[in-house]
């Protein structure tokens, strides 16, 4: 598989706000946003833990792959399965549930 | 100056399965493998293009990384962003209070690294690299 980068970090936190606020502080980054940051390239979004109380916890990764299709190939081979779906800009993509990934929920997007 | 994420850690408890899955079924190509002794993991890199994704296995049940996953289990561990000056950054980090693991950098996987407290960040661990030359 040919990936292009990490395109962006789920980040589940009892308070989000305080997560985001307390992260771009500490690291005196940049942004605008009340629910993510940006770092470079990568989206960092946060999002309100289901359970309650709750430790913060890095959940999801977002990687941008050259060839969707072969991957979704190489993991039906395999017999991963792949939830598809397609965003608002109509960039495909599949998640791979944490049950096949040691623990990560893992969205493959088309570049 | 903070550039961009270098790479996503995962916690597994056993790097050799893992790569099943991110080696063999993704197609990713591991770029670095080492024991890193310090931290008490026998670790991987695998190349996302610009960026990477590491696999960290703890060696001793006791260690930091051990307990983090007896507690949480298999999953991300920690974010690691790239800059082009760690000392600087770990000195503007102290100055303003932000509690840091490491007093100073030491050799990690992605070349000069010191990690953040999570109580400084929200309960996220994050880890600063200073690449060496010639890598990012």
């Amino acid at each position: 598989m040919k990936a292009k980068r990490i395109a962006a970090l789920d980040i589940e936190a009892a308070d989000p706000g305080s997560a985001r606020a307390a992260l771009l502080e500490s690291l005196g980054l940049a942004g605008n946003s009340q629910t993510s940051l940006k770092v470079g390239e990568a989206l960092i979004s946060f999002t309100r833990a289901p359970s309650q109380p709750a430790t913060t916890a890095l959940t999801g990764l977002t990687i941008e792959v050259e060839n969707l299709d072969e991957v979704k190939r190489r993991l039906a081979a395999l017999n991963v399965h792949a939830e598809e779906g397609e965003e608002l800009t109509g960039s495909r993509f599949i998640v791979v549930p944490p049950g096949a990934t040691h623990g990560v929920t893992l969205k493959l997007r088309q570049a | 100056m903070i550039r961009k994420v270098h790479h996503v850690a995962v916690v597994v408890r056993s790097v050799d399965e893992a790569l099943k899955f991110y080696r063999d079924a993704l197609g990713l190509a591991v770029t670095e493998s080492a024991t890193v002794s310090e931290q008490g993991v026998k670790a991987v890199l695998l190349g996302l293009g610009e960026d990477e994704i590491e696999l960290i296995e703890p060696l001793d049940p006791q260690s930091g990384v051990g307990r983090y996953l007896d507690k949480r289990g298999e999953g991300i561990h920690h974010i690691c962003f790239e800059t082009d000056d760690i000392e600087g950054e770990m000195e503007k980090a102290q100055a303003a209070g932000v509690r840091l693991i490491d007093t100073r950098p030491r050799r990690g996987l992605a070349g000069q690294v010191c990690f953040v407290h999570p109580s400084a960040t929200g309960g996220v661990l994050v880890e600063l690299a200073q690449p060496e030359k010639g890598r990012s």
